[in-house]
């Protein structure tokens, strides 16, 4: 993906938003006598969102084609592996638990982010225990603060 | 009242979370990707449940420790700790280069003190005096206050000007969510209650921020294990003669002045003072062709301005209610919480506080030039940990940080959330900083162009007739007009 495409996607995006932020505030009234309603300031952001977007727009259409391309050095898999990891994180954060959540989620990330050089399952696994479980003790004894205990409860 | 807040410092317990501030500040200074701002993060909710003092020189310490840890991998690794230290990297990489790492630390270290106490100084001696100022502001002047914070968007937004001000823009918008000022509407809430409160900025930064870079260390994962190297060093005394140290004071107090000057302006941080700072010594230099090469001027310039940044970004926070940066928004909310509301009458109705938080800064500045100087061999150990260790464990902090926040699951879906569009923010080339500006200054100005307008019976008119107003919104047009041009003479470059 070129510098031009990037831009003329991310105009689009913003174009798409500006007007939909524009639509949904347009419904808003005044209620106070005298306001200009809870309308009136996102009204104006939206429109300024649309206006700059279409400025760029015109700008990155408008704009020689370079060819410099993006180096494709990036690693899609260890990406995507990542975003789901925190996504399963997330999900299983209450269900399972902090301590038991936290555990799995530890030592998968860990293990997609290493290499095969310093992927040492044992040091994961002794962390995926250790980490958690002194987190777990200092917020709720230290600072009195509660994480949810899901499954396991001490 | 001032000797009462002195005593109220003075106790094992703050002097201890003090030391606990600064500790833990160093470290996430010191490990790049981990800021200040984080730090501070971190440790709000859990100084809620303190006393007041006791909670906010916590954060005290985090934030002076924080900004001050940056310069060790700034000059040990070439990698900016925290983005503050970013000019250090260009005179004390090579530095480190020519063996003289040791000696590249001592004096940024000790600059990092000079440059904090004098800014301390200046919001002990400048607040009152401008806290007096203050009470005579309306919604007109805090109105255009706001507008010319959100000007300073404008600089901060790198290559792209436009897709600065859109990051600014989008960030304004997120601020919009959940009850309106004024008339307490719901907006933008699309009928889900947990949305009625509006996003948390904590919430907003670890997703922008932390989140987004362990998705995006995922994506170069096979880069990981690239930039560690085990370093070494050595230093005898602070690395800088008397004769140096002479010759260096204009510089000192210049830099130091820069750094107090960008921390009260809303909206521009550190980064900015030590980069304006370190450029400023370059180009009143009898030596300019020097600067790049590993000279202590440079390292000297941009230390002693970052950490000035730290008084300066507290005189607006504490006398108007203004955080000029992300660690200040946090640091409001700290204050908020434990009923202490920033503003001009803050000296009359929280004086103790005000000199519990003065004197707590002067102890956690000692506590820094301490502990950095002793505790250097291991701050270089912990910069060993292997990113791809390291990361998880911060990520899972931050979700703990998240969580915290108000007891909700939500907070911690949303910040996955922000985590995504802060990547694609990523992808598509969008500075984040405009964002979280944009975000932080949305409401103010909005509040205050209803207040003002409503006060007016709806004539613009008053923005201009009031002199401080004007004053304002003429140097943010003037600051406009100058980074138009800029980035106009930028661009024109980048097609030659």
């Amino acid at each position: 993906m070129d510098n031009r495409w990037r831009d003329i996607i991310c105009a689009v995006l913003f174009i798409a938003f500006g007007v939909f932020m524009f639509v949904v505030s347009t419904g808003i009234d005044p209620i106070v006598a005298n306001d200009v309603g809870s309308g009136f300031v996102p009204r104006i952001i939206a429109g300024a969102i649309v206006a700059l977007a279409v400025v760029l727009l015109v700008l990155s259409v408008l704009k020689k084609r370079v060819a410099r391309t993006e180096k494709a050095d990036e690693d899609l898999k260890g990406g995507v592996f990542t975003v789901l990891a925190l996504a399963a994180y997330v999900f299983l954060f209450d269900r399972l638990g902090f301590l038991v959540s936290t555990a799995l989620y530890l030592f998968v990330q860990m293990t997609i982010l290493s290499n095969r050089e310093n992927r040492k399952f044992k040091l994961f696994a002794v962390l995926a225990l250790v980490v958690p479980a002194l987190i777990y003790l200092i917020f709720t004894n230290l600072f009195d603060m509660a994480l949810p205990a899901g499954i396991i409860r001490f | 009242m001032i000797l009462q807040g002195i005593l109220l410092v003075f106790n094992p317990a703050c002097l201890g979370l003090i030391l606990l501030g600064v500790l833990v500040g160093i470290i996430f200074g010191s490990i790049p990707g981990l800021s200040a701002t984080m730090a501070v993060v971190l440790f709000l909710p859990m100084s809620f449940g303190m006393d007041p003092i006791n909670g906010i020189s916590l954060l005290v310490g985090l934030y002076l420790g924080g900004i001050s840890g940056g310069l060790i991998s700034a000059i040990l690794l070439k990698i900016p700790g925290t983005p503050s230290s970013i000019a250090t990297v260009f005179d004390g990489g090579p530095m480190a280069d020519k063996g003289e790492a040791g000696r590249a630390l001592g004096v940024g270290i000790l600059y990092s003190f000079i440059g904090g106490l004098i800014s301390i100084l200046a919001l002990v001696f400048i607040s009152p005096t401008l806290a007096k100022v203050t009470l005579v502001f309306t919604p007109v002047e805090y109105f255009a206050i706001a507008i010319f914070s959100l000007t300073i968007i404008a600089s901060l937004s790198g290559k792209s000007l436009l897709k600065g001000l859109l990051g600014g823009l989008f960030g304004i918008a997120l601020s919009m969510v959940g009850m309106a000022p004024l008339d307490s509407l719901t907006r933008f809430t699309f009928g889900n209650y947990q949305l009625f409160s509006g996003f948390d900025i904590v919430v907003i930064l670890i997703g922008m921020f932390a989140v987004t870079d362990i998705m995006q260390a995922g994506f170069e994962r096979k880069h990981l294990a690239d930039r560690m190297r085990k370093t070494t060093f050595e230093l005898k005394g602070f690395g800088i003669t008397l004769k140096e140290f002479r010759g260096q004071i204009v510089n000192m107090v210049r830099s130091a002045l820069i750094g107090i000057g960008i921390g009260i302006l809303p909206g521009i941080g550190g980064s900015t003072a030590g980069l304006l700072a370190y450029t400023a010594e370059k180009n009143s230099s009898k030596h300019p062709e020097k600067f790049g090469t590993g000279i202590i001027d440079g390292v000297i310039a941009s230390e002693t301005a970052n950490n000035a940044v730290i008084g300066g970004s507290l005189i607006p926070l504490l006398t108007m209610g203004i955080p000029g940066n992300t660690v200040t928004a946090v640091f409001l909310g700290g204050l908020i919480i434990h009923g202490i509301s920033p503003g001009p009458l803050i000296f009359m109705k929280s004086g103790n506080i005000m000199y519990g938080i003065f004197t707590a800064l002067v102890v956690a500045n000692v506590f820094m030039i301490v502990f950095e100087y002793l505790g250097l061999k291991w701050f270089v150990k912990l910069l060993d940990v292997p990113k791809h260790i390291l990361l998880p464990i911060i990520m899972v902090l931050c979700v703990v940080g998240a969580f915290s926040t108000s007891n909700r699951i939500f907070d911690v879906w949303s910040v996955f959330a922000f985590g995504l569009v802060g990547l694609l923010f990523k992808k598509i080339k969008i500075p984040s900083t405009p964002l979280i500006i944009g975000f932080i200054l949305g409401s103010m100005t909005e509040v205050n162009l209803r207040r003002a307008l409503m006060a007016s019976d709806g004539n613009w008119a008053v923005f201009f007739t009031r002199p401080i107003s004007l004053g304002f919104l003429a140097v943010a047009l003037i600051s406009v007009v100058m980074t138009l041009r800029k980035s106009a003479a930028a661009l024109k470059e980048e097609e030659a």
